[in-house]
């Protein structure tokens, strides 16, 4: 006797979803098997019975008219070119060192051979000079996104790496071991991007 | 692969950046109402989640990087919100039914006992999909409204050769459910 098939192999047997060398295959062995027959004749009239409940949700309504796609948010090009000129705009002033007045050195009193006793010129205050150094940035907090409507109770979170190993990203896997949510990261050092 | 598979899947692959979004709804869009109308019993709702399903997508495309997970993605976003749907549904719609059934008892006649029990099977089914895993919940759904096997693979986002197993899986799980809820009054 033939080997006997699956149970996931009997179910696409019955729905004619097996290759047509396999569908000739197990028919061959069902005639010789009587478990596999009986098997096979629980699963058709179990998908039986279950096609007769779903029957009553068929979908009898008038046929769909398919509306546009959505769009996705897309600026136009001169409003590109203007986001793109002040945030270089704002770049430069962050970037740029900010420089001091120049002081311009105080006539030296003249002194004539004698000592004048007029008071000496008020000292100039210092100004505050400014390095070109900006502050360090706060660090972003880069928040997950759900990969699906789930309410995420538990979970394992999983350093991945994705496209080719160059964004690294956090997995949040449940305990069902799908994936139920993604942050990238900006490197593996587990700071977050 | 089969030859049919390869003819189906090269215009996707061949698409621009721009194009597959268009793509991808225009195949799947009507049959993810259909399926959620199905699912819920209520076809504005079904088109309303439907579009939000792929509005999702829309923004945030750069996360899934190719056409099988896109499309699994939005099938699962979209039965997710179904089943959500049809949980906070139930009680409006015990509410109307009730209202609906009295209605029907004013009136006479086998089609008024018929759509009695129609609604009844409905309100049944629906109760023990939104109580199954929403992945189970979608194979019985998808393979219910006609999909082969292959369809049915890309929409799970799962190897063909395994919808077979899930399917006699989801099967018997439905039918524990169902019993265990109903008995054998079928």
């Amino acid at each position: 006797m033939t080997q006997c098939w699956s149970e996931g192999e009997l179910r696409a047997y019955l729905d004619g979803e097996l290759p047509a060398r396999d569908m000739d295959r197990l028919a061959r062995h069902l005639a010789e098997c009587m478990g596999c027959r009986l098997l096979c004749a629980k699963l058709e009239a179990r998908a039986a019975q279950l096609s007769g409940w779903m029957e009553a949700l068929e979908d009898s309504t008038a046929p769909l008219r398919v509306p546009a796609p959505p769009r996705r948010a897309h600026l136009g090009r001169w409003t590109e070119a203007a986001v793109g000129v002040a945030a270089a705009l704002v770049v430069a002033m962050l970037l740029l060192p900010k420089r001091a007045p120049e002081l311009t050195a105080a006539p030296r009193p003249h002194t004539g051979g004698f000592h004048s006793l007029a008071p000496p010129p008020a000292a100039v205050k210092p100004a505050i000079i400014r390095r070109g150094t900006t502050p360090p940035p706060k660090p972003q907090i880069q928040y997950y996104v759900a990969l699906d409507n789930e309410p995420i109770e538990t979970g394992l979170v999983v350093r991945v790496e994705l496209n080719g190993g160059q964004v690294p990203a956090d997995v949040i896997v449940g305990p069902d071991g799908r994936a139920r949510a993604i942050r990238l990261v900006s490197d593996f050092s587990g700071e977050a991007k | 692969m089969q030859p049919e598979e390869l003819a189906l899947g090269a215009p996707a692959a061949a698409l621009g950046a721009n194009d597959w979004f268009d793509a991808l709804f225009r195949e799947h869009y009507p049959r993810i109402v259909s399926l959620l109308t199905r699912l819920t019993g209520n076809r504005g709702q079904a088109e309303e989640i439907a579009a939000d399903a792929f509005s999702k997508l829309a923004r945030r495309p750069l996360l899934l990087q190719n056409d099988e997970s896109r499309t699994a993605w939005v099938y699962r976003v979209a039965i997710n919100a179904g089943l959500d749907a049809v949980r906070s549904n139930s009680r409006r719609r015990r509410t109307e039914e009730a209202a609906g059934a009295e209605q029907l008892r004013s009136g006479s006649g086998p089609d008024v006992l018929e759509e009695m029990l129609r609604r009844e099977r409905c309100e049944r089914v629906r109760g023990v999909l939104s109580t199954m895993k929403p992945r189970d919940a979608e194979l019985l759904l998808l393979r219910s409204g006609g999909m082969a096997y292959r369809e049915i693979a890309q929409a799970l986002g799962v190897q063909i050769g395994s919808v077979g197993t899930l399917l006699a899986r989801a099967e018997r799980e439905f039918e524990r459910r169902y019993r265990s809820r109903y008995g054998d009054d079928l």
